[in-house]
């Protein structure tokens, strides 16, 4: 009985998951110290605060694609349903006189019902991921040309509009945006975490078969993730377009990729059923600083791809399980 | 068959107490299951504490069936009774609902996480125990609850915290076998429940089995290994074809009588 409960004790033990996590976290360290000494603004607290600011389109985005990848999908659409949700905010105020918060919910319900379609479509027509997400992409950016002829929408003279991205909290250049994106990480953290909910997500992409037959609802997981990544995203958008003070038609060509590259950096399995959304943050901050630190000290646009490219590779590596 | 060969299988199966008191009452009634070309027109019956054994050659419909009782695959027609009340099963979460558990026959495919805890892995049927108000997770409860199933199963493991990934097949099914059992459900159907494990784990899964029927569970256990449907149920069934072509009392039976049903339809 004595040598049953020694066996079943809980080894306290650095796992391989808690192995790669840290050095991950001391990679990004490194890359922000490097920065630092060569630029010597770089490591000040206003840059690091405004690094947050930039990191919150992308923190946003690398949420929807952890939630995605957790039951091993992938959201190609976020991109274009921030773009849209920022113009749609935009437009419905400024042409069609909403209120500024009516506005803004229905740029986010606009997300949700985006997301709903790609769950519906994946979850009951069977559609394949990546391809119903990319078919949205591409049907939101038709619709975003023809609203917007292409054309940012500006924002000059709405102060409420530009409160949430733009409002200094306490002094420092930290906006409500910023609170806000920390705050959908923690919840998530929590409900990844700490429910049931999120633990039949894990299930779902750990093993779908078994997930179906312990009788979680497999298709219900899954438009669930796709609408929640739908929302994120619209949130992100319309959050950017508060911040940059304007609606811009196409800012998000790269975001999905790049958030996926930040959740798989943090640990997020491409096959499912392992995420750590605390990683994705760190991951997150990874591209962000990356592009942010390659700028300050004024590598050329062209060399910068190729950096980014090489260090996204080297943190990958890291990443993979490989069997020994 | 030498006597010590004998004495050896009498080991390896185990043996389950009498228990005659709830042997009469039905667990589970199918009648008229059919599916395509996969099964046609199969009823079954089993009663509280009784092993029902469903031999059969590979492709007989033995798994298809069973699949289908538990909603996993669609069917065309079969309806069943569980504790004598009729019961819609069209998912395995409404299978589930009525009081059946599956142990697939593929692990690794369909019944475990491999690259999660095993924690998770045996906690996934039981979720509901374990969650408070509000979708709220008990961790305390589902390590107390991990730590009692490896314990009661002898699952050979570093701890809950564990990979499945990295368990030897004897565990895994252990492990597979635990979650269902620790489910409470009333009847388990277990499919290929040795397949490709070692004679100690196999002999304690024997002794499981014969556990939860004294308990008065009913189970069905579907097994293309002749010596193991012999030396482990009480009632055989033999499928061909996707027919069933006997139904035997497991008394004094040869391996001959039940494998002559099994070629014939």
């Amino acid at each position: 009985m004595s040598e049953n409960n020694k066996v079943l004790k809980i080894k306290r033990r650095i796992t391989r998951d808690t192995r790669q996590n840290i050095i991950i976290v001391l990679a990004l360290l490194v890359v922000m110290l490097f920065f630092g000494i060569k630029s010597p603004y770089f490591l000040k607290p206003a840059n690091l605060a405004a690094l947050l600011v930039a990191a919150v389109p992308l923190g946003l985005i690398g949420l929807a694609e952890s939630s995605c990848l957790l039951i091993g999908a992938f959201d190609m659409a976020p991109g274009m349903v921030a773009s849209l949700g920022g113009v749609l905010w935009t437009m419905l105020l400024s042409k069609y006189g909403v209120p500024t918060y009516a506005a803004f919910a229905l740029a986010l319900l606009f997300g949700l019902v985006s997301g709903l379609i790609a769950g519906l479509s994946i979850a009951y027509l069977k559609m394949p991921p990546w391809m119903a997400t990319y078919a949205l992409f591409q049907i939101w950016k038709g619709v975003i040309y023809i609203l917007t002829n292409g054309e940012a929408i500006r924002m000059t003279t709405f102060a409420s509009f530009k409160y949430l991205g733009q409002h200094k909290l306490f002094g420092t250049p930290i906006t409500w945006a910023v609170i806000i994106m920390l705050a959908a990480y923690v919840i998530l953290y929590f409900v990844f975490k700490y429910t049931k909910l999120g633990r039949d997500l894990f299930v779902v992409g750990g093993n779908e078969e078994a997930a179906r037959n312990v009788g979680i609802r497999v298709n219900l997981c899954r438009v669930f993730v796709f609408t929640l990544s739908g929302f994120l995203s619209a949130l992100a958008g319309a959050l950017f377009a508060s911040r940059s003070g304007s609606g811009q038609p196409i800012i998000g060509d790269l975001y999905a990729m790049q958030a996926i590259a930040g959740a798989v950096i943090g640990g997020t399995a491409m096959t499912g059923g392992k995420t750590n959304v605390a990683m994705t943050f760190v991951g997150v901050m990874f591209v962000v600083c990356l592009q942010n630190g390659l700028n300050m000290i004024a590598v050329p646009a062209f060399y910068q791809h190729i950096v980014t490219g090489v260090v996204l590779v080297l943190a990958i590596v890291v990443q993979t399980d490989r069997p020994k | 068959m030498l006597p010590s060969a004998q004495q050896d299988n009498l080991n390896l199966f185990g043996q389950k107490k009498e228990v005659s008191d709830v042997q009469d009452a039905i667990a589970l009634k199918a009648t008229n299951f059919s599916h395509g070309k996969f099964y046609q027109d199969v009823s079954i019956e089993v009663h509280k504490g009784e092993i029902l054994g469903m031999y059969g050659l590979v492709g007989a419909g033995r798994t298809e069936f069973v699949r289908g009782l538990f909603g996993v695959d669609p069917k065309d027609s079969g309806e069943v009774e569980i504790g004598g009340k009729k019961a819609v099963i069209k998912s395995p979460r409404q299978a589930i609902r009525a009081g059946i558990g599956f142990v697939t026959e593929n692990r690794r495919e369909e019944g475990l996480m491999l690259g999660s805890s095993l924690k998770w892995n045996l906690s996934m049927t039981n979720l509901k125990a374990i969650t408070g108000w509000g979708g709220n997770l008990n961790m305390k409860k589902e390590n107390e609850y991990a730590a009692k199933c490896m314990q009661i199963f002898r699952v050979k493991a570093t701890g809950y915290n564990m990979k499945a990934g990295g368990l030897s097949g004897g565990n895994q099914q252990k492990v597979v076998l635990a979650k269902w059992v620790m489910a409470d459900c009333d009847v388990l159907i277990v499919d290929e429940p040795t397949r490709g494990i070692d004679v100690g784990a196999k002999a304690e899964v024997y002794q499981s089995l014969h556990q939860l029927a004294e308990q008065g569970k009913a189970i069905i256990m579907v097994s293309s290994e002749l010596p193991e449907i012999l030396g482990v149920s009480d009632r055989i069934v033999v499928m061909c074809e996707g027919k069933i072509t006997a139904e035997l009392e497991n008394k004094n039976l040869s391996e001959e009588d039940v494998i002559h049903y099994a070629f014939s339809s």
